[in-house]
Protein backbone atom coordinates (compact mmCIF):
# COMPACT_ATOMS: atom_id res chain seq x y z
CA UNK A 1 0.00 0.00 0.00
CA UNK A 2 1.69 3.41 -1.26
CA UNK A 3 2.16 5.46 2.10
CA UNK A 4 2.39 8.80 -0.48
CA UNK A 5 -0.75 9.41 -1.38
CA UNK A 6 -0.65 13.47 -3.38
CA UNK A 7 -4.73 13.38 -3.54
CA UNK A 8 -4.72 11.44 -0.27
CA UNK A 9 -5.79 14.50 2.00
CA UNK A 10 -4.62 17.56 0.36
CA UNK A 11 -4.41 18.17 -3.48
CA UNK A 12 -2.23 20.57 -4.95
CA UNK A 13 -4.10 24.10 -4.78
CA UNK A 14 -6.52 22.90 -2.20
CA UNK A 15 -5.26 25.10 0.63
CA UNK A 16 -8.67 26.66 0.79
CA UNK A 17 -10.52 23.40 1.01
CA UNK A 18 -7.70 22.11 3.32
CA UNK A 19 -8.15 24.77 6.20
CA UNK A 20 -12.03 23.74 6.25
CA UNK A 21 -10.36 20.56 7.06
CA UNK A 22 -7.98 21.25 9.43
CA UNK A 23 -9.01 18.98 12.32
CA UNK A 24 -9.53 20.93 15.66
CA UNK A 25 -9.04 20.19 19.13
CA UNK A 26 -12.25 21.85 21.31
CA UNK A 27 -11.83 25.16 23.12
CA UNK A 28 -9.77 24.84 25.95
CA UNK A 29 -8.02 21.89 25.28
CA UNK A 30 -5.24 20.60 27.04
CA UNK A 31 -1.80 19.04 26.99
CA UNK A 32 0.01 17.38 29.79
CA UNK A 33 3.25 19.53 30.77
CA UNK A 34 6.37 17.03 31.71
CA UNK A 35 8.24 19.97 31.35
CA UNK A 36 7.24 23.47 31.15
CA UNK A 37 10.84 25.29 29.30
CA UNK A 38 12.00 24.01 27.14
CA UNK A 39 8.28 22.69 26.03
CA UNK A 40 8.09 18.89 26.41
CA UNK A 41 4.36 18.21 26.34
CA UNK A 42 2.53 15.39 25.82
CA UNK A 43 -1.18 14.71 24.08
CA UNK A 44 -3.72 13.72 26.55
CA UNK A 45 -4.52 9.56 25.23
CA UNK A 46 -8.38 11.05 24.52
CA UNK A 47 -7.04 12.11 21.37
CA UNK A 48 -5.58 8.71 20.42
CA UNK A 49 -9.40 7.34 18.72
CA UNK A 50 -8.98 9.45 15.71
CA UNK A 51 -6.55 9.38 12.41
CA UNK A 52 -5.59 12.82 12.66
CA UNK A 53 -4.01 14.50 16.02
CA UNK A 54 -5.24 18.33 16.11
CA UNK A 55 -1.31 20.56 16.01
CA UNK A 56 -3.08 21.97 18.99
CA UNK A 57 -2.66 19.03 21.10
CA UNK A 58 0.25 17.48 19.51
CA UNK A 59 2.57 16.36 21.58
CA UNK A 60 5.83 18.76 21.43
CA UNK A 61 9.47 17.61 22.34
CA UNK A 62 12.90 19.17 22.07
CA UNK A 63 16.50 19.02 23.68
CA UNK A 64 16.89 22.53 24.20
CA UNK A 65 13.94 24.98 22.95
CA UNK A 66 13.37 26.62 19.70
CA UNK A 67 15.47 29.27 17.41
CA UNK A 68 13.21 32.23 17.07
CA UNK A 69 10.66 32.20 15.01
CA UNK A 70 11.81 33.28 11.41
CA UNK A 71 10.25 31.61 8.20
CA UNK A 72 12.70 32.83 6.26
CA UNK A 73 15.33 30.64 7.29
CA UNK A 74 16.72 28.51 4.83
CA UNK A 75 18.53 24.90 4.74
CA UNK A 76 21.98 24.43 3.32
CA UNK A 77 22.06 20.80 1.34
CA UNK A 78 25.70 20.05 0.90
CA UNK A 79 26.87 17.37 -1.69
CA UNK A 80 28.48 16.98 -4.61
CA UNK A 81 26.98 20.80 -4.91
CA UNK A 82 25.59 22.78 -2.49
CA UNK A 83 21.80 24.66 -1.99
CA UNK A 84 20.45 26.96 -0.04
CA UNK A 85 16.59 26.62 0.06
CA UNK A 86 14.11 28.50 1.76
CA UNK A 87 9.97 27.49 1.87
CA UNK A 88 9.45 29.31 -1.39
CA UNK A 89 12.73 27.75 -2.77
CA UNK A 90 11.21 24.39 -2.08
CA UNK A 91 8.20 24.94 -4.59
CA UNK A 92 10.76 24.12 -7.65
CA UNK A 93 10.03 20.26 -6.49
CA UNK A 94 6.74 18.47 -6.43
CA UNK A 95 4.74 18.69 -3.29
CA UNK A 96 3.63 15.77 -1.77
CA UNK A 97 1.49 15.13 1.61
CA UNK A 98 1.55 12.48 3.49
CA UNK A 99 0.22 10.75 6.72
CA UNK A 100 2.41 9.18 9.54
CA UNK A 101 2.90 8.67 12.85
CA UNK A 102 5.39 11.36 14.90
CA UNK A 103 6.38 9.09 18.05
CA UNK A 104 9.10 10.32 20.28
CA UNK A 105 11.93 6.90 20.75
CA UNK A 106 11.11 7.52 24.66
CA UNK A 107 7.35 7.41 25.00
CA UNK A 108 6.78 5.38 27.61
CA UNK A 109 9.65 4.96 29.66
CA UNK A 110 8.05 6.27 32.94
CA UNK A 111 7.08 2.20 32.24
CA UNK A 112 10.18 0.64 32.50
CA UNK A 113 11.86 -1.04 34.78
CA UNK A 114 14.29 -0.68 36.75
CA UNK A 115 13.51 2.72 35.64
CA UNK A 116 15.95 5.49 33.98
CA UNK A 117 16.68 8.89 33.88
CA UNK A 118 15.24 10.79 31.08
CA UNK A 119 11.54 12.65 30.46
CA UNK A 120 9.12 10.33 32.53
CA UNK A 121 6.80 10.02 29.59
CA UNK A 122 3.46 8.23 30.40
CA UNK A 123 1.91 7.38 26.60
CA UNK A 124 1.62 10.92 25.19
CA UNK A 125 4.32 11.57 22.98
CA UNK A 126 3.01 10.29 19.53
CA UNK A 127 0.90 11.44 17.32
CA UNK A 128 -0.27 11.16 13.98
CA UNK A 129 -0.61 14.43 11.35
CA UNK A 130 -1.08 14.97 7.57
CA UNK A 131 2.77 16.34 6.56
CA UNK A 132 3.15 18.21 3.47
CA UNK A 133 6.35 19.16 1.54
CA UNK A 134 9.10 17.74 -0.82
CA UNK A 135 11.00 14.51 -1.04
CA UNK A 136 14.46 14.67 0.16
CA UNK A 137 15.14 12.51 -2.28
CA UNK A 138 14.07 15.38 -5.37
CA UNK A 139 16.47 17.99 -2.90
CA UNK A 140 19.61 15.35 -3.15
CA UNK A 141 19.24 14.70 -6.81
CA UNK A 142 19.50 18.11 -7.39
CA UNK A 143 22.80 18.92 -5.46
CA UNK A 144 24.08 15.61 -6.67
CA UNK A 145 24.62 12.57 -4.44
CA UNK A 146 28.72 11.71 -4.34
CA UNK A 147 28.87 7.73 -4.73
CA UNK A 148 31.03 7.08 -1.70
CA UNK A 149 27.58 8.79 0.38
CA UNK A 150 26.38 6.38 2.57
CA UNK A 151 25.37 8.84 5.56
CA UNK A 152 23.35 12.09 5.55
CA UNK A 153 23.78 14.22 8.71
CA UNK A 154 21.34 16.23 9.29
CA UNK A 155 20.90 19.39 12.02
CA UNK A 156 18.40 22.07 13.21
CA UNK A 157 18.81 25.49 14.34
CA UNK A 158 18.19 25.14 17.81
CA UNK A 159 21.44 25.26 20.05
CA UNK A 160 22.31 24.58 24.20
CA UNK A 161 22.09 26.52 26.38
CA UNK A 162 25.76 26.68 26.91
CA UNK A 163 28.52 26.06 24.15
CA UNK A 164 29.78 22.76 26.42
CA UNK A 165 26.57 21.58 25.96
CA UNK A 166 27.03 18.98 22.80
CA UNK A 167 24.50 20.36 20.05
CA UNK A 168 22.04 17.88 18.78
CA UNK A 169 22.57 16.28 15.85
CA UNK A 170 21.58 13.59 14.26
CA UNK A 171 21.99 11.45 10.84
CA UNK A 172 20.42 8.80 8.81
CA UNK A 173 21.28 5.93 6.22
CA UNK A 174 21.44 7.56 2.29
CA UNK A 175 18.73 4.79 1.46
CA UNK A 176 16.13 5.99 4.33
CA UNK A 177 17.12 9.45 2.74
CA UNK A 178 15.84 8.41 -0.71
CA UNK A 179 12.77 7.03 0.66
CA UNK A 180 9.94 8.66 -0.96
CA UNK A 181 8.58 8.97 2.43
CA UNK A 182 11.07 11.03 3.16
CA UNK A 183 10.25 14.38 3.55
CA UNK A 184 11.78 17.94 4.24
CA UNK A 185 7.86 19.42 5.02
CA UNK A 186 6.57 22.93 5.57
CA UNK A 187 2.82 22.04 6.67
CA UNK A 188 1.54 19.88 9.52
CA UNK A 189 -2.55 19.27 9.27
CA UNK A 190 -2.53 21.69 6.28
CA UNK A 191 -0.92 24.90 7.87
CA UNK A 192 2.38 26.51 8.04
CA UNK A 193 4.50 24.69 10.72
CA UNK A 194 4.08 26.00 14.23
CA UNK A 195 7.37 27.12 15.84
CA UNK A 196 6.98 24.39 18.40
CA UNK A 197 6.81 21.47 15.48
CA UNK A 198 9.78 22.71 13.61
CA UNK A 199 8.83 26.19 11.42
CA UNK A 200 10.03 26.90 9.18
CA UNK A 201 10.68 23.55 7.89
CA UNK A 202 11.41 19.93 9.58
CA UNK A 203 12.16 16.20 8.19
CA UNK A 204 9.35 13.72 8.11
CA UNK A 205 10.49 10.01 8.59
CA UNK A 206 8.24 8.08 9.10
CA UNK A 207 8.71 4.69 11.16
CA UNK A 208 11.91 6.09 12.49
CA UNK A 209 11.09 7.85 15.69
CA UNK A 210 10.78 11.45 16.49
CA UNK A 211 14.91 12.25 16.62
CA UNK A 212 15.31 11.93 13.32
CA UNK A 213 12.84 14.45 12.30
CA UNK A 214 14.89 16.98 12.84
CA UNK A 215 12.80 20.39 13.62
CA UNK A 216 13.94 24.00 12.58
CA UNK A 217 16.02 22.11 9.88
CA UNK A 218 19.20 23.74 8.96
CA UNK A 219 21.42 21.51 7.36
CA UNK A 220 21.18 18.39 5.73
CA UNK A 221 24.86 17.34 4.03
CA UNK A 222 25.98 13.91 2.44
CA UNK A 223 28.46 11.93 4.17
CA UNK A 224 30.80 9.03 4.09
CA UNK A 225 30.85 8.66 7.76
CA UNK A 226 29.09 8.53 10.46
CA UNK A 227 28.62 12.09 12.46
CA UNK A 228 30.30 12.80 15.75
CA UNK A 229 28.96 13.70 18.67
CA UNK A 230 27.04 12.75 21.48
CA UNK A 231 23.51 13.10 19.76
CA UNK A 232 24.34 10.22 17.62
CA UNK A 233 27.49 8.28 19.09
CA UNK A 234 25.67 7.66 22.35
CA UNK A 235 22.33 8.85 22.29
CA UNK A 236 19.16 7.35 20.51
CA UNK A 237 20.73 3.72 21.00
CA UNK A 238 19.23 0.42 21.18
CA UNK A 239 21.13 -2.64 22.43
CA UNK A 240 22.14 -5.31 19.82
CA UNK A 241 21.01 -8.54 21.90
CA UNK A 242 18.53 -8.62 24.93
CA UNK A 243 19.98 -7.65 28.18
CA UNK A 244 19.92 -7.76 31.55
CA UNK A 245 17.13 -5.45 33.20
CA UNK A 246 19.29 -2.70 34.35
CA UNK A 247 22.36 -3.82 33.04
CA UNK A 248 25.39 -1.58 31.76
CA UNK A 249 25.63 -2.35 28.52
CA UNK A 250 28.71 -1.59 26.63
CA UNK A 251 28.82 1.15 24.19
CA UNK A 252 29.91 -0.91 21.04
CA UNK A 253 26.93 -3.36 21.66
CA UNK A 254 24.40 -0.38 21.16
CA UNK A 255 23.66 0.36 17.72
CA UNK A 256 20.88 3.19 16.21
CA UNK A 257 17.75 2.63 17.77
CA UNK A 258 15.64 2.10 14.01
CA UNK A 259 12.53 1.75 13.68
CA UNK A 260 9.05 2.21 16.00
CA UNK A 261 7.99 -1.41 16.95
CA UNK A 262 4.79 -2.58 16.13
CA UNK A 263 2.18 -1.12 19.01
CA UNK A 264 -1.15 -0.13 20.08
CA UNK A 265 -2.75 2.37 22.65
CA UNK A 266 -6.21 2.24 23.97
CA UNK A 267 -8.10 5.91 23.94
CA UNK A 268 -10.95 5.22 25.33
CA UNK A 269 -12.36 3.56 28.32
CA UNK A 270 -9.83 5.69 30.10
CA UNK A 271 -8.16 3.87 32.87
CA UNK A 272 -10.29 4.20 35.42
CA UNK A 273 -13.40 5.56 33.71
CA UNK A 274 -17.20 4.70 34.78
CA UNK A 275 -19.01 3.39 31.98
CA UNK A 276 -22.79 3.59 31.43
CA UNK A 277 -24.36 -0.39 30.95
CA UNK A 278 -25.09 -1.64 27.72
CA UNK A 279 -23.06 -1.31 24.27
CA UNK A 280 -19.68 0.52 24.38
CA UNK A 281 -16.81 0.03 22.58
CA UNK A 282 -12.74 0.12 23.30
CA UNK A 283 -11.23 2.35 21.14
CA UNK A 284 -7.60 3.28 20.25
CA UNK A 285 -4.49 3.81 17.14
CA UNK A 286 -2.09 1.02 16.10
CA UNK A 287 0.76 1.49 13.61
CA UNK A 288 4.05 -0.29 13.19
CA UNK A 289 7.49 1.49 11.79
CA UNK A 290 8.09 -1.67 10.03
CA UNK A 291 4.84 -2.75 7.82
CA UNK A 292 1.35 -1.74 8.66
CA UNK A 293 -0.87 -3.29 10.95
CA UNK A 294 -1.96 -6.73 10.27
CA UNK A 295 -4.57 -6.74 12.98
CA UNK A 296 -5.21 -5.71 16.33
CA UNK A 297 -6.78 -8.43 19.18
CA UNK A 298 -8.68 -6.77 21.78
CA UNK A 299 -10.09 -8.56 25.51
CA UNK A 300 -12.18 -6.93 27.88
CA UNK A 301 -11.67 -9.78 30.56
CA UNK A 302 -8.05 -8.59 31.35
CA UNK A 303 -6.64 -10.81 28.48
CA UNK A 304 -8.81 -14.47 29.20
CA UNK A 305 -10.57 -14.36 25.74
CA UNK A 306 -8.93 -11.96 22.54
CA UNK A 307 -11.40 -10.51 19.56
CA UNK A 308 -10.62 -9.11 16.50
CA UNK A 309 -10.80 -5.55 16.18
CA UNK A 310 -11.95 -3.55 13.26
CA UNK A 311 -9.26 -1.24 11.55
CA UNK A 312 -10.25 2.02 10.03
CA UNK A 313 -7.76 4.17 7.89
CA UNK A 314 -5.82 3.61 5.39
CA UNK A 315 -2.62 1.18 5.94
CA UNK A 316 0.70 1.91 5.33
CA UNK A 317 4.23 1.44 7.57
CA UNK A 318 4.61 4.56 9.70
CA UNK A 319 1.37 5.27 10.04
CA UNK A 320 -1.42 4.22 12.49
CA UNK A 321 -4.93 3.08 12.16
CA UNK A 322 -7.60 3.67 14.17
CA UNK A 323 -9.07 0.07 16.28
CA UNK A 324 -12.70 -0.22 17.58
CA UNK A 325 -13.94 -3.37 19.51
CA UNK A 326 -17.84 -3.13 20.27
CA UNK A 327 -19.10 -5.00 23.69
CA UNK A 328 -21.63 -5.29 26.12
CA UNK A 329 -20.70 -6.09 29.60
CA UNK A 330 -22.98 -8.81 30.86
CA UNK A 331 -23.45 -7.19 34.54
CA UNK A 332 -22.15 -3.77 37.08
CA UNK A 333 -18.38 -4.24 38.06
CA UNK A 334 -15.10 -4.02 37.50
CA UNK A 335 -13.41 -4.69 33.79
CA UNK A 336 -9.44 -4.61 32.48
CA UNK A 337 -9.31 -4.14 28.29
CA UNK A 338 -6.26 -4.66 26.94
CA UNK A 339 -5.12 -4.40 23.44
CA UNK A 340 -2.31 -6.12 21.16
CA UNK A 341 -0.90 -5.31 17.68
CA UNK A 342 0.54 -7.13 15.28
CA UNK A 343 2.02 -5.77 11.93
CA UNK A 344 2.30 -7.27 7.99
CA UNK A 345 5.80 -8.74 8.62
CA UNK A 346 4.17 -10.67 11.80
CA UNK A 347 5.86 -8.53 14.76
CA UNK A 348 3.75 -8.92 17.69
CA UNK A 349 3.40 -6.32 20.34
CA UNK A 350 5.04 -7.84 23.58
CA UNK A 351 3.13 -8.37 26.99
CA UNK A 352 6.27 -6.79 28.12
CA UNK A 353 8.77 -5.40 26.33
CA UNK A 354 12.97 -5.69 26.19
CA UNK A 355 14.37 -3.30 28.96
CA UNK A 356 16.95 -0.73 27.34
CA UNK A 357 19.23 2.06 29.26
CA UNK A 358 17.37 4.79 27.61
CA UNK A 359 14.06 3.44 28.07
CA UNK A 360 12.53 3.45 23.97
CA UNK A 361 10.08 2.24 22.43
CA UNK A 362 7.58 0.81 25.34
CA UNK A 363 5.05 -1.42 23.55
CA UNK A 364 3.78 -3.71 26.20
CA UNK A 365 0.63 -4.64 25.35
CA UNK A 366 -1.72 -1.48 27.10
CA UNK A 367 -4.47 -1.87 29.17
CA UNK A 368 -6.89 -0.04 31.10
CA UNK A 369 -9.09 -0.50 34.18
CA UNK A 370 -13.12 0.52 34.23
CA UNK A 371 -15.94 -0.17 35.86
CA UNK A 372 -19.66 -0.41 34.52
CA UNK A 373 -22.05 1.10 36.33
CA UNK A 374 -25.28 -1.08 37.79
CA UNK B 1 -19.93 -7.69 19.55
CA UNK B 2 -19.25 -10.21 22.52
CA UNK B 3 -20.55 -10.35 26.03
CA UNK B 4 -17.90 -10.51 28.87
CA UNK B 5 -17.96 -14.03 30.97
CA UNK B 6 -17.13 -12.99 34.62
CA UNK B 7 -15.62 -10.04 36.75
CA UNK B 8 -12.10 -12.43 36.59
CA UNK B 9 -10.71 -9.31 35.27
CA UNK B 10 -10.46 -7.89 38.41
CA UNK B 11 -8.16 -10.34 39.42
CA UNK B 12 -6.47 -10.53 36.04
CA UNK B 13 -5.67 -6.53 36.60
CA UNK B 14 -2.92 -7.09 39.14
CA UNK B 15 -0.64 -8.78 36.08
CA UNK B 16 -1.28 -6.34 33.93
CA UNK B 17 2.10 -5.25 32.01
CA UNK B 18 1.78 -1.73 33.21
CA UNK B 19 1.58 -2.45 36.86
CA UNK B 20 5.25 -3.69 37.45
CA UNK B 21 7.14 -3.54 40.67
CA UNK B 22 9.33 -0.23 41.36
CA UNK B 23 12.92 -1.01 41.81
CA UNK B 24 15.43 -2.75 40.06
CA UNK B 25 16.32 -6.08 40.81
CA UNK B 26 19.70 -6.00 42.80
CA UNK B 27 19.53 -2.48 43.05
CA UNK B 28 21.97 -0.35 45.40
CA UNK B 29 20.55 0.51 48.75
CA UNK B 30 18.97 3.76 49.23
CA UNK B 31 21.71 6.17 50.22
CA UNK B 32 21.41 7.60 53.78
CA UNK B 33 19.15 10.26 54.18
CA UNK B 34 21.77 13.80 53.99
CA UNK B 35 21.65 15.78 57.50
CA UNK B 36 19.26 18.76 57.27
CA UNK B 37 22.49 21.20 56.63
CA UNK B 38 23.44 18.51 53.65
CA UNK B 39 19.96 18.88 52.45
CA UNK B 40 19.53 22.38 52.37
CA UNK B 41 23.23 22.73 50.68
CA UNK B 42 22.20 20.00 48.57
CA UNK B 43 18.83 22.02 47.22
CA UNK B 44 20.85 24.90 46.79
CA UNK B 45 23.19 23.09 44.68
CA UNK B 46 20.37 21.86 42.70
CA UNK B 47 18.85 25.23 41.82
CA UNK B 48 22.40 26.75 40.91
CA UNK B 49 23.89 23.66 39.39
CA UNK B 50 20.74 21.85 37.50
CA UNK B 51 18.64 25.11 37.22
CA UNK B 52 20.75 26.92 35.05
CA UNK B 53 19.31 24.54 32.02
CA UNK B 54 16.46 22.17 33.67
CA UNK B 55 12.97 23.17 34.96
CA UNK B 56 12.41 21.49 38.81
CA UNK B 57 9.98 19.36 37.16
CA UNK B 58 13.19 17.53 34.96
CA UNK B 59 14.30 16.35 39.05
CA UNK B 60 11.22 16.07 40.67
CA UNK B 61 9.99 13.44 37.60
CA UNK B 62 12.83 11.03 38.48
CA UNK B 63 13.32 8.30 40.45
CA UNK B 64 16.67 6.99 40.45
CA UNK B 65 19.41 4.70 42.33
CA UNK B 66 22.15 6.49 43.97
CA UNK B 67 24.55 4.90 41.11
CA UNK B 68 21.89 6.32 38.91
CA UNK B 69 22.03 9.66 40.31
CA UNK B 70 25.43 9.83 40.29
CA UNK B 71 25.99 9.13 36.64
CA UNK B 72 23.42 11.53 35.58
CA UNK B 73 25.48 14.34 37.81
CA UNK B 74 28.38 12.65 36.36
CA UNK B 75 27.26 13.56 32.80
CA UNK B 76 25.96 17.43 33.09
CA UNK B 77 29.15 18.55 34.95
CA UNK B 78 31.04 17.08 31.36
CA UNK B 79 28.17 19.05 29.62
CA UNK B 80 29.16 22.65 31.66
CA UNK B 81 26.87 22.19 34.91
CA UNK B 82 29.57 24.30 37.82
CA UNK B 83 30.25 21.77 40.59
CA UNK B 84 33.20 21.09 42.92
CA UNK B 85 34.44 17.57 43.29
CA UNK B 86 32.93 17.90 47.07
CA UNK B 87 29.85 19.46 45.71
CA UNK B 88 28.95 17.30 42.93
CA UNK B 89 29.31 14.35 45.63
CA UNK B 90 26.80 16.05 47.93
CA UNK B 91 24.46 17.04 45.01
CA UNK B 92 24.07 13.30 44.04
CA UNK B 93 23.40 12.26 47.37
CA UNK B 94 20.69 14.64 48.23
CA UNK B 95 19.00 13.81 44.67
CA UNK B 96 19.30 10.44 45.79
CA UNK B 97 17.57 10.55 48.98
CA UNK B 98 14.88 13.46 47.30
CA UNK B 99 14.06 11.76 44.24
CA UNK B 100 14.53 7.80 45.29
CA UNK B 101 13.40 4.20 43.31
CA UNK B 102 10.41 4.44 45.66
CA UNK B 103 9.01 7.87 45.50
CA UNK B 104 5.55 8.85 45.28
CA UNK B 105 4.96 9.47 41.35
CA UNK B 106 5.30 13.28 40.70
CA UNK B 107 2.08 14.78 39.63
CA UNK B 108 2.38 15.80 35.92
CA UNK B 109 -0.05 18.94 35.34
CA UNK B 110 -2.02 20.37 32.72
CA UNK B 111 -1.34 22.94 30.36
CA UNK B 112 -3.69 24.86 28.67
CA UNK B 113 -2.30 24.03 24.82
CA UNK B 114 -3.34 28.08 24.19
CA UNK B 115 -1.00 29.00 26.57
CA UNK B 116 1.64 26.59 25.49
CA UNK B 117 1.72 27.83 22.08
CA UNK B 118 1.17 31.55 23.17
CA UNK B 119 4.34 30.92 25.39
CA UNK B 120 6.83 31.12 22.51
CA UNK B 121 4.86 33.64 19.97
CA UNK B 122 6.47 36.80 19.53
CA UNK B 123 5.36 39.63 20.80
CA UNK B 124 5.04 43.59 19.82
CA UNK B 125 8.09 45.08 20.97
CA UNK B 126 6.00 48.28 22.41
CA UNK B 127 8.07 50.33 24.53
CA UNK B 128 11.29 48.34 23.64
CA UNK B 129 11.04 49.14 20.00
CA UNK B 130 13.75 50.62 17.86
CA UNK B 131 16.42 49.99 20.40
CA UNK B 132 20.15 51.24 20.17
CA UNK B 133 22.02 48.14 19.40
CA UNK B 134 25.19 50.47 19.98
CA UNK B 135 24.20 51.33 23.32
CA UNK B 136 23.08 47.86 23.77
CA UNK B 137 26.27 46.25 23.23
CA UNK B 138 27.56 48.34 25.71
CA UNK B 139 25.11 47.88 28.72
CA UNK B 140 25.22 44.26 27.80
CA UNK B 141 29.08 43.35 28.67
CA UNK B 142 28.69 45.29 31.71
CA UNK B 143 25.37 44.20 32.97
CA UNK B 144 24.82 40.64 31.45
CA UNK B 145 28.05 39.42 30.20
CA UNK B 146 29.54 38.38 33.46
CA UNK B 147 27.03 35.52 33.76
CA UNK B 148 25.43 34.69 30.06
CA UNK B 149 28.68 35.42 28.35
CA UNK B 150 30.68 38.55 26.35
CA UNK B 151 29.09 37.20 22.87
CA UNK B 152 25.90 35.86 24.50
CA UNK B 153 26.06 32.57 24.04
CA UNK B 154 26.16 31.09 27.40
CA UNK B 155 28.38 30.61 30.27
CA UNK B 156 27.85 30.54 34.04
CA UNK B 157 25.16 30.88 35.32
CA UNK B 158 23.48 32.22 32.29
CA UNK B 159 22.14 30.67 29.25
CA UNK B 160 22.34 31.32 25.63
CA UNK B 161 20.87 34.01 24.34
CA UNK B 162 21.29 34.31 20.84
CA UNK B 163 18.47 33.36 18.33
CA UNK B 164 16.40 32.33 21.20
CA UNK B 165 12.09 32.91 20.80
CA UNK B 166 12.57 35.24 23.94
CA UNK B 167 14.26 37.99 22.01
CA UNK B 168 10.76 38.87 20.48
CA UNK B 169 8.98 38.78 23.62
CA UNK B 170 10.26 41.88 24.89
CA UNK B 171 7.74 42.36 27.48
CA UNK B 172 9.28 38.67 29.11
CA UNK B 173 12.18 39.98 28.57
CA UNK B 174 11.50 43.44 30.62
CA UNK B 175 9.56 41.22 33.10
CA UNK B 176 12.63 39.18 33.61
CA UNK B 177 15.48 41.63 34.18
CA UNK B 178 13.11 44.11 36.27
CA UNK B 179 12.13 40.59 38.90
CA UNK B 180 14.82 38.13 38.45
CA UNK B 181 14.63 34.80 37.78
CA UNK B 182 16.47 32.17 39.31
CA UNK B 183 19.50 32.98 40.24
CA UNK B 184 19.25 36.06 38.22
CA UNK B 185 18.96 39.20 40.49
CA UNK B 186 16.21 41.89 39.62
CA UNK B 187 18.06 44.72 37.91
CA UNK B 188 16.31 48.11 37.77
CA UNK B 189 17.09 49.15 34.09
CA UNK B 190 15.47 51.60 31.77
CA UNK B 191 12.92 50.72 28.97
CA UNK B 192 15.46 52.51 26.17
CA UNK B 193 18.56 49.91 28.30
CA UNK B 194 16.41 46.83 27.46
CA UNK B 195 15.34 47.53 24.40
CA UNK B 196 18.77 48.66 23.51
CA UNK B 197 19.79 44.96 24.85
CA UNK B 198 17.56 43.54 22.76
CA UNK B 199 18.10 45.55 19.73
CA UNK B 200 22.35 44.20 20.12
CA UNK B 201 20.87 40.71 20.88
CA UNK B 202 18.81 40.36 17.58
CA UNK B 203 22.02 41.57 15.33
CA UNK B 204 24.32 38.62 16.90
CA UNK B 205 24.88 35.87 14.23
CA UNK B 206 23.48 32.89 14.73
CA UNK B 207 25.52 30.41 16.12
Amino acid sequence: VPLVRRRDFLGAGAAALASSLVPRAAFGAKLVAHLPSPQDLATPLEYFDRLITPTEVFFVRSHFGPPALDPSRKVHVEGDGALDVSVDDLRKFKEVTITAVLQCAGNGRALQRPRVPGVQWGHGAMGQATWTGVRLADVLDKVGIPPDSTWVHTEGWDRPPMPTTPRFLRAMTVARALDPTTLIAYRMNGQPLSLAHGAPMRLVVPGLPGDEWTKWLRTVKLASAEPEGFYFQTAYRYPTHPVQPGAAVPPAEMKPAGRLPVKSIIARPADGARLARGRNEVVGVAFSGFAPVDRVEVSVDGGAHWSRASLDGEPGRGRWQVFRLPFEAPGPGRYVAVARAVDGRGNAQPQTPAWNPSGYFWNAWHSVSFEVAP
Amino acid sequence: VIALASLAALALAASTPEQAQPGAPGSPPVAAAPAPADAAAGERLAAQACGVCHSTAMLSQQRLTPAQWQASVKKMRGWGAQLEDGDADLLARYLAARYPVDAPEAPVPEVDAAAAAAALAPQQDGPFARGDAALGAREFATLCAPCHGKDARGSHPGPNLVDRPILYRAQDVAAIVRNGRGQMPPQGVTDPVIAAIIAWLRTLERP
